[in-house]
């Protein structure tokens, strides 16, 4: 078991903080499921960067978990763009020291309103992979080998029911949402061994600006904040599967 | 001998020579690494991650153009020495560039499209020696220095190096202006193959910012042979004895001035 893992498990916390110490890193954090993650997770005690494409609604979520008495961070980047990646994961390195929990949270739906995949523009989908899928796979290869060099490190990816459903009009989301599962179960196939755990999260239908697509029924929609209390519990445990839906639950 | 123009395709795709003495080695490749180690045996590397540390503008009040790459930074987190060069880029060797323009304290310098510095101070070794005042400092003069410059080139290269081609796959913390190259060719697989084998692997962490107080033409973050040494002797038996088990971050200890 690794050393991160180890330590959140046997409660070794202070201040009643199990993540006390810990650097995360989070992308899309500046609104919705991301956001309230990167807050939970500097309740926990987490010195946590947050990464966005907008400045102001990041810098909100910065300065609202500050004024709460966190640690954090925000880096303005689009973790589509290539470039950006090694800056990104330097700076976040120098912000808050070596990562030990990377969050690739960010993800686009493509052009909206949703069209068939069959009437899906190539660029269109090609631009929701390098979101989704590829922005992911560059972070994780620029941050987890630091995490196995010192033996301990968790990435998150953020999934989805359309990764296993065929709904129609979700295409392109739904493709990329397969293939981050798909990526988690052989990065944590190789990495056996390593302290490095992968472990993709379907965070079922939630109330935010991205899930909140006409046809919902808001009322059965959860919250942001219930369920990253629920991501929080993952994290505390790891289960030994690469891919968990995580359930309603109240903050407690 | 002549050196590749181009990173290879694959980072581990390059040659291992083996020295067991005198008169014994071998040519082998990185993946053979496992196979040449034995279990306990202990792989430390150098796990800086490799700044753009290349930075091109021009003086502000000529407009001559200058570039700019970072040596090592001050106490101050806003202050970096540098070494100048003149008009040209990467593609003219270094030693047929013409000399950059000489420069006082006070100066001001234009970098890439929003990061301005001030000439702090100018070394006796070189004109071309200075220490840089940046109007930022901290994560602001870091962000900067990612978004305004690129990785040190080499003329010897076809094409541009990208960021990505000059860090290892364990880079962290954005410490070094040039790659720790020796570490490039260990990939995932490399390494992991080291793990299997019970062979450890430890990272090396630069600590200690003030530059040694001696009149060398660089002031260095790193260490010189002789601390190196003694650290590892130091060390050694404690890394030995944890080598198998964990990999472990060694946390060099503060060097004092000769």
């Amino acid at each position: 078991m690794n050393r991160l893992n180890g330590q959140i498990a046997n409660g070794q916390t202070a201040n009643g903080k199990t993540l006390n110490g810990k650097a995360a890193l989070v992308t899309g954090a500046s609104r919705g499921l991301g956001a309230a993650l990167a807050r939970q997770l500097a309740a926990q005690g987490a010195k946590v960067v947050l990464v966005a494409r907008h400045s102001d609604p990041l810098d909100d979520v910065v300065n609202s978990i500050r004024a709460a008495g966190g640690e954090a961070w925000g880096i303005r980047a689009d973790i589509s763009d290539k470039m950006t990646i090694h800056a990104v994961a330097g700076e976040a390195a120098m912000l808050a020291g070596p990562i030990d929990v990377l969050v690739n949270n960010a993800s686009t739906l493509g052009v909206t309103p949703l069209r068939l995949l069959l009437d899906t523009e190539c660029e269109d989908l090609e631009a929701v992979l390098q979101t989704n899928l590829v922005g992911p796979f560059r972070l994780t290869k620029s941050i987890a080998g630091a995490m196995a060099a010192r033996g301990t490190g968790v990435v998150v990816n953020i999934s989805s029911d359309a990764a296993i459903e065929a709904y129609p009009t979700w295409g392109a989301y739904s493709l990329s949402k397969a293939a981050l599962d798909q990526m988690t179960r052989i990065f944590a196939a190789e990495s056996e061994g390593s302290g490095v755990r992968f472990v993709a999260i379907d965070p079922g239908e939630m109330d935010t600006q991205m899930h909140a697509v006409p046809d919902a029924e808001r009322a059965e929609l959860q919250q942001p904040d219930d369920v990253t209390h629920s991501n929080l519990a993952l994290l505390q445990k790891l289960p030994d599967e690469t891919r968990v839906r995580t359930t309603r639950s109240r903050a407690s | 001998m002549s050196p590749r123009t181009r990173p290879p395709a694959t980072r581990d795709d390059v040659r291992l020579l083996w020295v067991q003495g005198d008169d014994a080695w071998s040519d082998h490749r990185p993946a053979d690494l496992a196979r040449l180690l034995c279990a306990g045996d202990l792989v430390v590397v150098n796990d800086a991650a490799t700044l753009p540390a290349s930075l091109s503008g021009h003086v502000t009040m000529t407009g001559d153009a200058i570039e700019v790459r970072l040596v090592s930074p001050h106490e101050s987190d806003d202050v970096w020495q540098v070494v100048l060069l003149g008009v040209g880029d990467w593609r003219t060797p270094t030693e047929d560039r013409p000399p950059p323009p000489t420069l006082m304290r006070g100066d001001s310098i234009e970098l890439g499209t929003d990061l301005h510095a001030t000439v702090f101070a100018i070394s006796d070794v070189s004109p071309r020696l200075l220490e840089l005042q940046f109007d930022r400092g901290g994560a602001a003069l870091l962000s900067a220095i990612y978004r305004n410059g690129v990785p040190i080139q080499y003329a010897y290269l076809d094409d541009d190096l990208p960021l990505w081609s000059v860090q290892t796959t364990y880079a962290g913390r954005p410490w070094a202006v040039e790659m720790p190259s020796a570490g490039r060719p260990l990939s995932w697989s490399v390494l992991s193959s080291l793990r299997e084998a019970g062979i450890g692997v430890a990272t090396l962490t630069h600590h200690g910012r003030r530059p040694a107080r001696v009149r060398q033409p660089f002031a260095r973050r790193c260490l010189t042979p002789h601390d190196l040494i003694r650290f590892m002797i130091e060390a050694v038996p404690n890394i030995v004895s944890r080598a198998v088990s964990s990999s472990k971050t060694l946390e060099f200890p503060k060097t004092t001035a000769p």
